[in-house]
């Protein structure tokens, strides 16, 4: 699961200069203060470039995400309401989140065939190592490089993508899928069980 | 028969799930590049001067918005005058209404021949215009 990258707290540190919450760290942001918003940057740039590099392989497309999130989050600080319940990670993610899937969605628009073609030795390569895996269950013969997973990935929805992304990799629940989306539980249940049939059927094809 | 077919279809389930756990772990990123892409130099640069450019854009259009609001500030007094005017002029003009009841009881023919604008009867023009005829012809 994705967790922002907590600073280990430096005992003789802490003493002096304690470190200022994300909370207080968005109310100076808020007021104008740049070099707040330069510390939330620091403290969970990290947290987003994970997440970006969940949906994309490239390191230009995972930057243009953090660029984007932090852009939107920049002039939706008004929005934040803080607290315990919405931290800003979590308020951060969900607008990561939200940025990753328009971006999928662009992209699947931009090229839609090109996106999950595989070159004649990519198919080759998935067809012996599933067929092995397929045969003797064994894990290391369906190596797949993440460039390979990546493209047949691309040829789930988006929504289907991220949704099997957020369950299976970041292992979250449904509940906290339907609060980062802000979709109805029932509608993230029926669209999980649509991805992961929509997987199966790619798999499928190459055993 | 059928539960073999219906077993063999649910191991093939299984292992295409198995499978699809893996493609999706395949996914999974070393620290090293995550952090290759977050310290990546001039990131925060460039995002400050993106989000200065896009304060500038919003100051424009809010800028704009003001100016035209202040031309209409000033436009609405002349709009004020001009609908005096206009609404003056309906109130001391005859309504169409008076104009055609005008017409519709007007003679046919020529309206100063008739004597509408003089106010004479067309015997009295008449008598007028022998009587011209006669002085100039004595004359």
């Amino acid at each position: 699961m994705i967790m922002a990258d907590k600073k280990k707290p430096d005992a003789s540190r802490s003493e002096q200069v304690p470190e200022p919450s994300d909370d207080e760290l968005v109310s100076l942001a808020r007021s104008g203060n740049e070099s707040a918003f330069s510390k939330l940057y620091e403290r969970h740039c990290k947290y987003v470039a994970r997440l970006g590099y969940r949906f994309f392989m490239r390191r230009e497309q995972v930057e243009e995400i953090i660029q984007e999130s932090f852009i939107k989050a920049y002039f939706a600080l008004s929005d934040y309401q803080g607290g315990n319940e919405r931290s800003f990670v979590a308020w951060l993610g969900r607008i990561s989140l939200h940025t990753c899937y328009d971006e999928l969605r662009r992209q699947q628009r931009r090229s839609e065939r090109s996106l999950g073609e595989l070159t004649e030795e990519e198919a080759a390569y998935l067809q012996l190592n599933l067929r092995d895996y397929s045969v003797d269950g064994n894990v290391e013969g369906a190596a797949i490089s993440r460039d390979l997973a990546n493209k047949l990935l691309a040829r789930l929805k988006p929504e289907d993508r991220m949704i099997l992304t957020l369950l299976k990799l970041e292992d979250l629940s449904i509940a906290e899928i339907a609060g980062l989306t802000g979709w109805t539980e029932a509608k993230i249940k029926m669209r999980s069980h649509r991805a992961q049939h929509g997987l199966r059927k790619i798999l499928k094809k190459f055993m | 028969m059928w539960r073999t077919k219906q077993n063999s279809h649910v191991v093939d389930q299984q292992k295409l799930d198995r499978l699809g756990e893996k493609l999706l772990q395949a996914l999974e990123v070393n620290d090293n590049e995550v952090k290759s892409a977050a310290n990546s130099p001039f990131l925060y640069r460039r995002i400050r001067v993106r989000i200065e450019k896009e304060e500038r854009r919003i100051t424009e259009e809010l800028n704009q918005w003001m100016t035209l609001l202040n031309q209409a500030r000033h436009a609405v007094p002349l709009m004020v005058m001009i609908a005096a005017i206009a609404s003056g002029l309906v109130w001391y003009t005859p309504s169409p209404n008076n104009q055609s009841s005008i017409q519709n009881n007007a003679p046919q023919g020529n309206g100063f021949l008739n004597g509408e604008m003089t106010g004479l009867s067309s015997d009295e023009i008449m008598a007028s215009l022998i009587d011209w005829n006669e002085r100039k012809e004595q004359q």
